[in-house]
């Protein structure tokens, strides 16, 4: 009785059942899909802001690096590097020059007092009030690549501090 | 999560001034209407997208308006108030070929627009010929002719 309403309707108007259960089969899976999209975002994992979307990183001289998890190509982000307050007026902040390569560095706050550049990487120079005290270094940069993206910072001869990001196009 | 909130609240941003501006506001689809949705779609662009323009936060904002609409309209068939909020209710606007015309100039519809609508749909002359018109949710004339038109 089934089968020949849904000939009937077939041989009218074109209708297929079996073909409109599985194409509702589908955006019901795109609805979840796509609900799971929107949970991760909010969340922070496909950048853009959100609980899990910074991490941050502290090397064996107290300084450390707060950085976006995961950043999406060309769009602005941060990577702020907190200096101790230590004994020296002048930080002298290395940076590696494979991460410099892969960002367009936007603006770097406060701004540097020289520039140098050296092996696999550039030595930005900046000076702090007596007595040191500790500072923050933000950068904002726009990915230029996709992708994983690994980058080290350090401070003057201390251990550098690695971290990465994940790059969406 | 900045792209979600973003769609979010311009989505029903949208949705509460457009459902304001009532039925009859972009149903038409004149020239100056046509103009105005682009003015609202370039208007609206700047606050979606922000800075990041990147395919990702494209994707993103799409994504979530389309899946705000469907939870909407699943809402909606669940809750017929919230269905009467969101998409508004039909208005007859014409009885027995009477005009009511205190409803339609509230609803900013003349006769013209029912002639009109008469006219497309059913080939009718005269607004004694309609048994009902209808204002429906979507902003549309419906006419329901009386039997025998010529009458």
């Amino acid at each position: 009785m089934r089968k020949q309403a849904n000939e009937q309707r077939s041989k009218l108007f074109g209708d297929d059942a079996s073909f409109q259960q599985n194409q509702f089969r589908a955006e019901r899976i795109s609805w979840v899909v796509m609900t799971i999209v929107i949970v991760s975002a909010l969340a922070g994992l496909l950048g853009g802001g959100g609980p899990f979307a910074r991490d941050s990183k502290t090397g064996i001289d107290s300084s450390s690096v707060s950085y976006d998890r995961f950043a999406r190509h060309s769009s602005p982000m941060t990577l702020d590097v907190n200096v101790g307050s230590g004994s020296e007026r002048q930080v002298r902040l290395r940076l590696s020059d494979e991460y410099l390569t892969a960002m367009n560095v936007k603006s770097i706050t406060p701004a540097p007092t020289s520039t140098a550049l050296g092996d696999k990487q550039q030595i930005l120079v900046f000076d702090r009030s007596a007595p040191p005290v500790a500072v923050t270094i933000r950068f904002q940069v726009e990915p230029m690549v996709f992708g994983l993206q690994r980058g080290w910072v350090a401070i003057d001869n201390a251990a550098p501090i690695s971290f990465a990001h994940f790059i969406y196009p | 999560m900045e792209s979600v909130l973003r769609a979010a609240v311009i989505y029903i941003g949208l949705l509460v001034i457009m459902r304001f501006a009532g039925k009859r506001s972009l149903a038409q689809i004149t020239t100056f209407d046509f103009v105005l949705l682009l003015i609202i779609g370039e208007a609206s662009q700047q606050a979606l997208l922000g800075q990041d323009f990147s395919v990702t936060n494209a994707l993103l904002v799409v994504i979530t308006l389309v899946m705000l609409d469907i939870g909407l309209s699943l809402v909606k068939r669940r809750s017929k108030t919230l269905d009467k909020l969101l998409e508004d209710v039909p208005l007859v606007i014409v009885e027995d070929g009477m005009v009511l015309k205190e409803r339609m100039a509230k609803a900013r519809v003349d006769e013209q627009d029912v002639l009109t609508a008469a006219r497309h749909l059913h080939g009718i002359e005269r607004l004694d010929q309609i048994r009902y018109a209808v204002l429906e949710r979507s902003g549309g004339i419906s006419i329901i002719p009386k039997q025998g038109k010529g009458a």
